[in-house]
């Protein structure tokens, strides 16, 4: 492709390939531009240059598309004391989110920060949450400063979430300390318990006590160490009439114990007390099991993080960062290219276009004229904007939807697991008659067995089964679906979908994303100039050049130098070859600029060489494989379609075999959309799939719901599922495994209800020993969690194959 | 008999002393990051030896 290439070096830094002319050659390497040449520098001279042998692939390139804007704020004092965690004028400590986070070199660097620059003093690195905590001297480096020193280096920061952060944690803690504890006396009761499995006979009475006694104490510490849990939410669900599945749980344990506690104190036998050990360390297992997180996705998101940090406000002497908290009505708001409107407001100027993404889904340029009211959350099209705003920021109308929903949720009560307390509601009271019925026929023909003979069918009658199926099942199901990058919030989650019965699908985004096409006016492009297309596409952040991305598969040309106009055009050099692509108001400076109709497609007119080629269309296309993922779907789901768009011949007529007329709704406002589902939810279990900040509310009201994420950085609204775009095409697999997560659980509780049956016809009879008994537990614990994880493997096999994921 | 129980006792307290001391490395945070840990193994040791060798 250039006759230079075998002159090419590689830029020691981050490895791409260098341009001739630009290339950096210091300390006898080579860089391809400045940014790398400066890192190298920074790294040498702070003795760090150990980070090039540490890099697994290449480093981060450090590109100049970076969005500094979102963080001019921080400049403004008190703007940065909402972004730091601590501060007391001199010392102060922030928390980044840092997504380029990707390797070990990434940790190695940042937490050597304190090399690079004097003023910080320690960083301590967060790999799954991708977060970076540093110790700075504000006095000596601003805060706005360390961002630009993070982005140098070729991490720029992002607005980190608190909120569940330290809870999660909180809980986490108590959970390893309760499974620490529950193994230390598990393990040592089981020890101290062995002997007696062996002839008793030969040993010393005095021995079996004093065993006997140490259990007992290991016992006392296990219960309330590890076991308060159980006892608060049992009694809570009792005072409730509710009967949970903790309900059996702490009978079945309480019968346990103090029939030891009898046993033991009344020298009549050796008590339960390592069945009743096991099994509390097995529910704590279980739990650990279920409570997985996964990294890289936080799965709710406040309205703020979709905001900007502050508002710049135009004064009399010029322009003010403030907090978004103080802008007042009637406050000039001086919005830059890409800059979101934070309140609902009235342009100024005499005209711009506006990007509702945000609040419709759609990602059109709607054009406003001076005088226009417009709605907070639009992003700004133009370089620059003036705005005088009408309504403070609390008071927009997306928050204020956002609120509402808010106070419902915090309303609901916590959900137990369907299955799960309905077989509570009548294992309890059964085993309990049955129990008593056994000991008062044993009191009538035999007192001395009348109550081993009542306990022993509580003791037997193990709601172990039951508690440990839900979440060994729920918990592998889980496993198995992130691996396939279908990421499910909560276990109870996946119960709700398998009772799904109806899919609302939202158009814009889910079904179909932004395809950009080229429309030639002269000619087609030839190889070299869609590389150097390509180039100027990565390079630029304007939607057009994100959709132009993945439009060719050349690879991108390395060109002599590129410049950007912000909102309105690229600019590539290579040779003699000069390409500007932008739009058409801007590239009418260099070229009479003819277009074919006055389509609303048209984003973006090439010229080369001072000659207009042609120009690029973005339309919304179809996923790939959309149509066979839906087809599959129609046979068991009935579908909706909700849309903010238009109703338009060309999509109804793709959409008339896979849903009917009345599901399709076009023109929906979030309002709408929300409605619609709230209604549905009266006779049918939602599933909501969708994207985008509208969809938020619509989500949130369905019974399930599914976010389709495009990348991990990008926003993602609250959901109870998440998807990566791609792998939407795994959602019929997704919800047979949910299905079956069900079929497996029932499964093993009536293989648990057999295996009771045995064991209390047995107990009936008389013929359980105590031996037996503290047996039968154990066995039917370890039998279910082999059974149901098994099962849940085996079910993702076959059907791996059945819909070739 | 005695010096079973006598060890019994011992060996109990020993692990007693194990179990505090897990607590307390669960109350101290260090469990709260599994991953990164494992990748700080390039500590400062390996940057004085590079300024060391090289020219």
């Amino acid at each position: 492709m250039q006759t230079t290439q075998e002159n090419q070096e590689i830029c020691y830094h981050c490895g791409d390939r260098c341009r001739v002319k630009d290339t950096i050659f210091s300390n006898g390497k080579a860089f391809c531009c400045l940014g790398c040449s400066h890192v190298f520098e920074i790294l040498s001279s702070c003795n760090l240059a150990t980070y090039y042998d540490l890099v697994e692939k290449n480093a981060v390139p450090v590109t100049s598309a970076f969005d500094m804007q979102m963080w001019e704020g921080v400049k403004n004092p008190t703007v940065a004391r909402e972004v730091l965690s601590f501060s007391d004028g001199t010392v102060a400590n922030v928390t980044f989110l840092l997504p380029q986070i990707h390797c070990s070199a990434c940790v190695w660097l940042l937490e050597n920060l304190h090399s690079i620059h004097s003023a910080i003093y320690k960083t301590q690195v967060h790999f799954d949450k991708q977060e970076a905590y540093i110790t700075f001297n504000e006095k000596q480096l601003s805060l706005y400063e360390l961002v630009v020193l993070l982005a140098k280096l070729g991490y720029p920061p992002q607005k980190k979430q608190e909120q569940n952060q330290e809870d999660n944690k909180e809980h986490k803690q108590r959970l390893y300390m309760r499974i620490g504890i529950a193994a230390f006396c598990a393990s040592n009761i089981m020890l101290l318990q062995l002997p007696i499995y062996f002839d008793i006979q030969f040993i010393p009475p005095v021995l079996l006590r004093f065993f006997a006694i140490v259990r007992l104490a290991l016992s006392v510490l296990l219960l309330l160490g590890s076991f308060q849990e159980y006892i608060e939410s049992a009694w809570q669900g009792f005072k409730q009439k509710k009967l949970s599945i903790d309900v059996p749980i702490v009978i079945g344990v309480a019968a346990l114990f103090l029939q030891s506690i009898y046993e033991i104190l009344g020298h009549v036998g050796e008590g339960y007390l390592d069945s009743m050990a096991g099994l509390i360390f097995l529910l704590l297992i279980g739990r650990l099991f279920q409570e997985k997180t996964y990294r890289q996705f936080s799965f709710s998101r406040e309205y703020e993080s979709f905001f900007p940090l502050s508002a710049l406000l135009q004064k009399q002497n010029g322009y003010e960062n403030v907090p978004l908290k103080d802008v007042a009505v009637n406050d000039t708001l001086y919005l830059r290219f890409a800059d979101i409107l934070t309140c609902d407001s009235i342009l100024s100027s005499n005209s711009a276009y506006f990007d509702y993404s945000f609040v419709s889904g759609e990602s059109k340029a709607i054009q406003y004229k001076k005088g226009d009211y417009l709605y907070a959350g639009g992003k700004l099209l133009d370089s620059n904007a003036l705005v005088q705003v009408r309504k403070p920021f609390s008071a927009g109308y997306l928050i204020n939807l956002w609120r509402n929903y808010k106070e419902k949720e915090s309303t609901q009560t916590k959900q137990f697991s369907r299955l799960e307390s309905y077989m509570s509601a009548i294992f309890t009271p059964l085993v309990l008659m049955l129990a008593s019925i056994n000991g008062v026929y044993w009191l009538c023909h035999d007192p001395s067995k009348a109550l081993f003979a009542f306990t022993s069918i509580l003791i037997i009658a193990c709601p172990c089964a039951f508690a440990l199926s839900v979440p060994f099942t729920t918990g592998t199901i889980m496993r198995i679906l992130a691996k396939n990058d279908f990421f499910i919030k909560k276990a109870a989650v996946l119960e709700k979908l398998a009772q799904v019965n109806h899919i609302v699908w939202d158009k814009t985004g889910t079904l179909t994303y932004l395809k950009a096409s080229y429309i030639p006016l002269t000619r087609e492009l030839t190889s070299q100039e869609k590389s150097m297309i390509k180039s100027m596409a990565l390079y630029s952040n304007h939607p057009v050049c994100i959709a132009l991305r993945s439009l060719w598969e050349d690879s991108s040309a390395l060109l002599d130098h590129m410049e950007e106009v912000t909102g309105k055009g690229v600019i590539g050099y290579l040779g003699k070859t000069q390409i500007q692509l932008g739009e058409a108001s801007w590239a009418s400076q260099f070229v009479k600029v003819k277009q074919k109709e006055n389509t609303l497609n048209t984003r973006a007119i090439l010229v080369i060489n001072e000659e207009q080629i042609g120009s690029f269309i973005l339309e919304e296309t179809w996923r790939e494989q959309i149509d066979s993922t839906l087809e599959s779907l129609k046979e068991k789901y009935s579908m909706s379609l909700l849309s903010g768009d238009k109703k338009r011949e060309e999509i109804t007529k793709v959409l008339a075999p896979i849903f009917q007329e009345e599901a399709t709704l076009f023109s929906q406002t979030p309002e709408d959309k929300q409605k619609y589902i709230t209604k549905l939810n009266k006779t049918k279990q939602t599933l909501m799939i969708g994207d985008g900040l509208n969809d938020t509310f619509s989500l949130q009201s369905s019974y399930v719901s599914i976010a389709v994420s495009d990348s991990q950085t990008h926003f993602t609204p609250t959901s109870d599922i998440i998807v990566q775009s791609q792998n939407l095409k795994k959602l019929k697999y997704a919800l047979q495994l949910a299905k079956d997560s069900i079929k497996i659980i029932k499964t093993s509780f009536v293989y648990a209800l057999i295996y009771n049956g045995i064991g209390m016809y047995l107990a009936f009879q008389g013929w359980v020993t105590p031996l037996a008994a503290a047996l039968f537990m154990p066995i039917s614990s370890i039998s279910i969690v082999l059974f149901t994880t098994g099962s849940s493997y085996l079910c993702s096999f076959f059907y791996r194959k059945k819909y070739k994921c | 008999m005695l010096i079973i129980m006598l060890l019994v006792c011992a060996s109990v307290v020993l692990a007693l002393c194990f179990l505090f001391a897990f607590l307390w490395c669960v109350r101290s945070g260090q469990l709260d990051d599994m991953h990164t840990p494992a990748m700080r193994i390039f500590s400062d040791g390996t940057i004085e030896k590079n300024t060391k060798n090289s020219p």
